[in-house]
């Protein structure tokens, strides 16, 4: 099967004046297929939604290639530029600063398709506002047409967020943080919705979180990627990354998110794992060789402070990054 | 663990004025701190359990107003006193040096023109004046390096040279400094990222064993409140709904909304069951109905529960305390 979209060897890099530039992400290698979701779980500062940014074409990647339905996306004729803004959507974090305050919900949805579709009318505006509006769960609709954002509560913002972006009929949808700002209660449902719109219209996820549960949740049966210091480094199917985490990274946030274990959940048996240290250094002053070793408790003296480590595949499919896994034979 | 009440908040309400009318943030709500106890405040956004945590400091926003109830306080000399009562200047005594807060934006909480030390100086002369600035950074120091940082580094920065976590965890050593008897923490860990926040956690669990105070902490974050807490109190409409220890609250929650809270957080452990969510959306405050406030989105309701505010009760075991006709009672 084709892929929707192939990233190899990306890059990022930030410019600043009469400074060197900061490399945010670094050799980025990831595919998406159709109505596939890929989770990206990190810490905060690690370059995720940078990467998000990055696939939903808002920033240019420094270096790398980064193809969409099998076309370069930095070698777009203007037409193809067009279809590719209306197949990248973008989901906001804050669905109480990403909606317009004085625009009433109706043209919150009609504007996008007056400018992309050339619908015109209000006949042909209304069933199809209609159609969305049922599509992310705001019913009765005549209640929500004629609000404004500020009458609405955070969970039915971001519902009109959805639904403003489904109006493309994209093809992949970038969901930044989408749930951090709702509530628990709400939240269960949103991604509900999300996942029963991928059913209907076969659309993609790039879903970007600092919740591993709810990564674990939301991506179930699909990818699960982690993320430090810009850099992949673990990957694989979401079950299989959760039950048998690899890099010392992933066992460090696995251990720290599983709560209290005696009152949460009696049957994990996540093993706690600590780090050394307690910040992520600087992307100025990105370490040696892997970006973890100053706080790593199984590090390789004169291993890992000199070389990056490659990525590897442990199993079929499950790729980490660290020179624990490096298979005896293959050279350094 | 039986011990004297802290803090006892008794039947107080507060409203808000708004165009529309008077808005009840907090309804009715009792509740006790025991000292050396951490209780947690959970419940949704607008619930009302920042402002609550904020009345007892005395911050309420403009336009709220405590319309009710009272609030009280027992002195480190063994004396109560009604925090809603007292006199301004004496209740300013009390701030900081016996009841501290933490801000759920603990990222500006810092002068951002002066340097650390400076708020740590400040605090301190402003509640013992014949301190000296000497005395002042030792302790300074001592606490910094407590909370697991570099107290020469930290004491000399500016607030925007540190990050996120380490200004949390500065802020905490500021809470500390006066060894205050009730530290209120609004969101303690909501603006850290993972491994941070399990590094704090652990840390104010420590601090709690050390320095023997009482927490409250406002959050909406499950996990901590498992790892953090002795007692939860559940919030809904303004409205406190369930009170458990800790363990169970998790195991056998009593209040449908309580339940319903669990049964939506995802978890980690490798079967997992299908997540529910409470249908329906929270109600609005300014609309009082007679019944429970839940009943809208209770599936348990009867039409008893939506004509009448359901009491406290207490339960069996005299463990639980809930607002329910209906609750879960069996295993």
């Amino acid at each position: 099967m084709k892929n929707l979209l192939e990233v190899h060897h990306l890059s990022k890099d930030f410019q600043h004046k009469r400074q060197p530039p900061v490399s945010i992400l670094q050799e980025i290698q990831l595919q998406l297929g159709k109505g596939q979701t890929l989770c990206v779980v990190g810490e905060s500062g690690c370059g995720k939604t940078t990467l998000g940014r990055v696939l939903a074409g808002l920033l240019p990647a420094t270096t790398g290639t980064y193809s969409f339905l099998g076309k370069d996306v930095t070698r777009l004729s203007k037409k193809e530029k067009k279809e590719f803004r209306r197949d990248v959507q973008l989901i906001h974090q804050n669905p109480y600063e990403s909606l317009n305050p004085t625009t009433m919900v109706f043209d919150i949805l009609a504007n996008p398709l007056r400018k992309h579709k050339k619908m015109k009318t209000i006949a042909e505006l209304y069933p199809e506002v209609t159609r969305l509006l049922e599509l992310v769960g705001l019913t009765p609709v005549s209640d929500f047409v004629d609000k404004y954002p500020s009458h609405l509560s955070g969970g039915q913002r971001q519902r009109v967020s959805i639904a403003r972006v489904l109006a493309m009929d994209p093809k992949l949808i970038v969901v930044d943080e989408a749930t951090s700002m709702i509530d628990t209660s709400l939240r269960i449902n949103l991604l509900k919705t999300l996942q029963e719109i991928q059913e209907r219209t076969n659309v993609s996820y790039f879903f970007i979180t600092h919740d591993l549960a709810l990564g674990r949740y939301f991506a179930q049966n699909q990818q699960l990627m982690v993320m430090y210091l810009g850099k992949i480094i673990e990957k694989g199917q979401t079950e299989e990354l959760i039950g048998q985490p690899l890099h010392p990274y992933t066992k460090a946030i696995l251990s720290a998110a599983a709560g209290n274990k005696g009152l949460l959940d009696e049957s994990s048996e996540f093993e706690t794992y600590v780090l050394g240290g307690t910040d992520i250094p600087s992307f100025t002053q990105i370490p040696q060789g892997c970006p973890l070793h100053p706080r790593c408790p199984q590090k390789i003296e004169g291993l890992c402070d000199r070389l990056r480590p490659p990525e590897i595949e442990s199993t079929t499919g499950h790729y980490v990054a660290c020179h624990l896994y490096r298979k005896s034979d293959s050279p350094l | 663990m039986e011990t004297t009440p802290l803090l006892e908040i008794e039947n107080l309400s507060i409203s808000f004025k708004t165009k529309r009318g008077y808005l009840k943030a907090v309804n009715d709500a009792s509740l006790v701190i025991h000292e050396h106890e951490s209780v947690a405040l959970i419940g949704e956004s607008g619930c009302g359990k920042t402002t609550l945590s904020t009345a007892i400091v005395d911050i309420l926003p403009l336009g709220a107003r405590v319309t009710e109830g009272e609030i009280l306080y027992k002195q480190s000399d063994g004396n109560t006193v009604d925090l809603l009562t007292l006199k301004k200047k004496k209740f300013r005594t009390l701030l900081w040096s016996q009841i501290a807060m933490m801000f759920q934006a603990s990222q500006s909480s810092f002068n951002p023109v002066k340097k650390v030390r400076m708020d740590f100086i400040d605090a301190a002369k402003a509640h013992h004046p014949r301190m000296t600035e000497k005395e002042i950074l030792k302790k300074s120091e001592k606490l910094l390096t407590l909370v697991m940082l570099d107290a020469e580094r930290v004491l000399n920065a500016y607030p925007h040279e540190l990050s996120g976590g380490m200004k949390q965890r500065a802020l905490l050593a500021l809470a500390l400094l006066l060894e205050p008897k009730l530290v209120i923490l609004d969101e303690p860990t909501t603006a850290l990222d993972l491994l941070t926040q399990e590094k704090v956690v652990a840390l104010l669990n420590e601090l709690k064993e050390e320095f023997s105070f009482s927490y409250l902490f406002v959050t909406h974050d499950l996990s901590i409140v498992s790892e953090l807490a002795d007692r939860v109190v559940t919030m809904y409409a303004g409205r406190i709904i369930e009170t458990a220890p800790v363990a169970s609250f998790f195991q056998q929650p009593k209040h449908p909304y309580s339940r319903g809270l669990i049964d939506a957080m995802p978890k980690l452990a490798l079967e997992q069951g299908e997540l529910v969510s409470i249908p329906g959306t929270p109600p609005d405050l300014i609309e009082q109905t007679s019944g429970c406030p839940f009943a809208p989105r209770c599936h348990r309701k009867s039409s008893l529960c939506t004509e009448q505010m359901p009491p406290m009760t207490t339960s069996q075991d005299s463990q639980h305390e809930y607002a329910c006709w209906h609750p879960y009672l069996g295993v």
